[in-house]
């Protein structure tokens, strides 16, 4: 199994939590982990080892939303997942937005991390649209 | 048999859900049943468009009972999703039976409201839906609480347990 890692700046990634709780109800396979002001990048660093040893548990992999491409829990993810030491495998993906954490959901159950970052990035790309009304005329052809 | 599911659903068509489910069980079409969002034909529009591949009729109730049973003798496999069990309940007290290849009633969020009592994650149900579900479970429906298709789940049997 997969487990995710969700790396933020301030308290977005105990918010998406909130949310993804009011729509697919809790999310045990993902670990919030959080860069905050007052906290400052060094415990965050010491942070998300702790987060990562939790999640790396039972996993044959690690999966890591990060908010922002290059922003700290960023580095730090890649910091981890590119070390060849580092077991199980990683992989992080950054942008991380709400319907990619609930899609997260299902890519829990693969075992190769690098596969699950792969379908995680494709299907949530979808996942940006704009609204538009559909035609309103309903045919009786079922 | 053609309808493949069946589901309770406060929010009628929730787009990312939906796919979610549709990904399980066989889905040509989705048969959405609610008199406010069908009197609403703005509404209608967008909650339609939040489904982009697969085709979406909206009904109230009153249309829902007649279109039903030409919809069941399809060869195509439908997903029919109430905003409320009373709606469903209307509709088998018209004679219209809910039985479904999944072989349950699946509820999905129904949101607190003033007269509510929470029975599960986002699951809140006033009088009216209680006996609602009991009528359709006396019917012979297995009612199946479920967000979504790995999350736990109850019945309502369980759920009689904690409103006593």
């Amino acid at each position: 199994m997969i487990n995710v890692i969700l790396a933020t700046h301030g308290s977005l990634a105990e918010a998406l939590l909130a949310g993804s709780k009011m729509v697919y109800g809790e999310l045990p396979h993902v670990f919030p982990v959080m860069l905050t002001e007052n906290k400052g990048i060094n415990s965050f660093g010491d942070e998300f080892t702790a987060v990562l040893k939790q999640a790396a548990k039972g996993a044959d992999g690690v999966l890591v939303l990060c908010d922002l491409q290059s922003g700290t829990p960023w580095n730090i993810a890649c910091h981890h997942a590119f070390d060849p030491q580092t077991q199980p495998p990683m992989a992080v993906l950054g942008g991380v937005n709400f319907p990619m954490l609930l899609l997260s959901d299902e890519i829990k159950d693969l075992t190769d991390v690098a596969q699950a970052a792969a379908v995680l990035l494709e299907e949530s790309r979808d996942s940006l649209v704009q609204a538009q009304l559909a035609e309103t005329t309903q045919s009786d052809d079922f | 048999m053609s309808i493949s599911f069946v589901r309770i659903d406060d929010r009628v068509i929730h787009g990312q859900l939906i796919t979610r489910w549709a990904k399980e069980l066989p889905c040509d079409g989705i048969i959405a049943i609610d008199d406010a969002v069908a009197a609403d034909p703005l509404l209608s529009s967008v909650m339609k468009g939040a489904v982009q591949d697969t085709k979406v009729w909206l009904f109230d109730t009153a249309t829902a009972i007649e279109k039903l049973p030409k919809i069941i003798a399809s060869e195509k496999h439908y997903f029919v999703i109430g905003k409320s069990p009373v709606t469903l309940k209307r509709i088998e007290e018209a004679g219209i039976s809910l039985q479904n290849s999944n072989k349950k009633i699946n509820v999905g969020p129904m949101s607190a409201r003033a007269t509510t009592t929470t029975i599960g994650p986002n699951q809140s149900v006033n009088p009216e839906e209680i006996a609602a579900f009991d009528y359709l479970s006396l019917r012979g429906h297995q009612i199946e609480f479920r967000l979504v298709p790995d999350a736990s789940s109850y019945s309502w049997q369980d759920a009689r347990q904690k409103l006593k």
